[in-house]
């Protein structure tokens, strides 16, 4: 799983979350570490599709992110496209 | 290079920036700066002005770009300067002649005395084998037949000056041929070839321009879905 904004989406699921608090989580559960511009690139996109919201804090420079409840649905549905394809390849591994 | 790096956030357009701008700088700020985020911002930038662009506009901004990238290139490229002298060859020896003092004029010992004399290629001479750099000076001498019993002997420098006296010394090594005419002034050439780099970066810029729109026209659909 390499698509920066499933793993921000993935990210967001545990908790809400800045930036940076995204990039050091992501690299500790996926071993990815997003650049500043991929990472600011799928928050855009993300934000734009509502599947991600802004939550009101003081610091505005560290704004944190909450996942919406369109964002889980659509991260559920690709998780379990991934776990459909992750079944299969291992099962097809141990057949061979 | 957290200068650098805050710098590349303007590249982003103002209506991202207003939005995401403070966030991305707090975030450089918390973050290790690296050199691949350079690229990485380089790029998320260029991907956010040219998500608002449509297929045309990209692809005739990468047109512009690619003229004047192919401009400033070809025309940074140092000018070339040719100087010919035309000599008379000795009546019933042209066959046999012609060849010999050409080689002779073009051999290796004549040609490292020429390098060091004249201080010739001194950057290559430093980066490359002098094999290497007797095989460039070989490459930017010319001897050819010029008309009956005539020769012409040229030679190519980046100085006008250089290639007008190596013509020279080069000329003095045809023993017995007469200097019809001396090295002449030396002659700026490749414009032409200069002109066509330029050119060719319209046409170049614009196709690769076709190549990124649709590569990103891709990626949207892909991540619309």
């Amino acid at each position: 799983m390499s698509d920066p904004t499933l793993l921000v989406l993935a990210s967001l699921a545990e908790s809400d979350k800045h930036g940076y608090a995204m990039m050091e989580d992501i690299e500790l559960f996926a071993g990815v570490r997003l650049g500043p511009g991929t990472l600011y690139g799928a928050i855009t996109r993300l934000e734009e599709r509502g599947w991600i919201g802004p939550v009101k804090t003081r610091d505005e420079r560290r704004q944190p992110y909450r996942i919406t409840a369109a964002g889980q649905e659509h991260l559920a549905e690709q998780l379990a496209n991934l776990s459909r394809v992750v079944k299969t390849g291992l099962s097809r591994l141990k057949q061979a | 290079m957290k200068r650098v790096l805050r710098f590349l956030i303007y590249l982003y357009p103002a209506w991202w920036r207003r939005r995401y701008g403070r966030e991305l700088e707090a975030l450089l700020e918390d973050s290790g700066s690296r050199w691949r985020d350079v690229w990485d911002l380089f790029w998320g930038a260029m991907q956010m002005q040219m998500s608002k662009w449509t297929f045309g506009a990209i692809v005739l901004a990468c047109g512009i770009a690619g003229l004047a990238l192919a401009g400033a290139l070809a025309y940074s490229m140092p000018y070339q300067y040719q100087s010919t002298a035309i000599l008379k060859v000795p009546a019933a020896e042209t066959d046999t002649l012609l060849p010999e003092t050409a080689t002779a004029a073009l051999s290796r010992a004549l040609l490292v005395r020429i390098i060091q004399d004249e201080g010739l290629y001194l950057q290559e001479q430093k980066a490359m084998p002098m094999e290497d750099v007797i095989e460039r000076m070989r490459r930017a001498i010319l001897i050819r037949p010029a008309g009956r019993n005539l020769v012409a002997v040229r030679f190519s420098d980046a100085d006008p000056s250089t290639a007008q006296h190596v013509t020279q010394r080069l000329a003095g090594r045809f023993e017995g041929f007469e200097v019809l005419d001396p090295p002449s002034e030396p002659k700026r050439v490749g414009e032409g070839k200069r002109h066509g780099l330029a050119h060719l970066g319209f046409p170049a810029g614009m196709l690769f321009g076709v190549v990124l729109a649709l590569i990103l026209r891709l990626r949207r659909s892909q991540a619309a879905n």
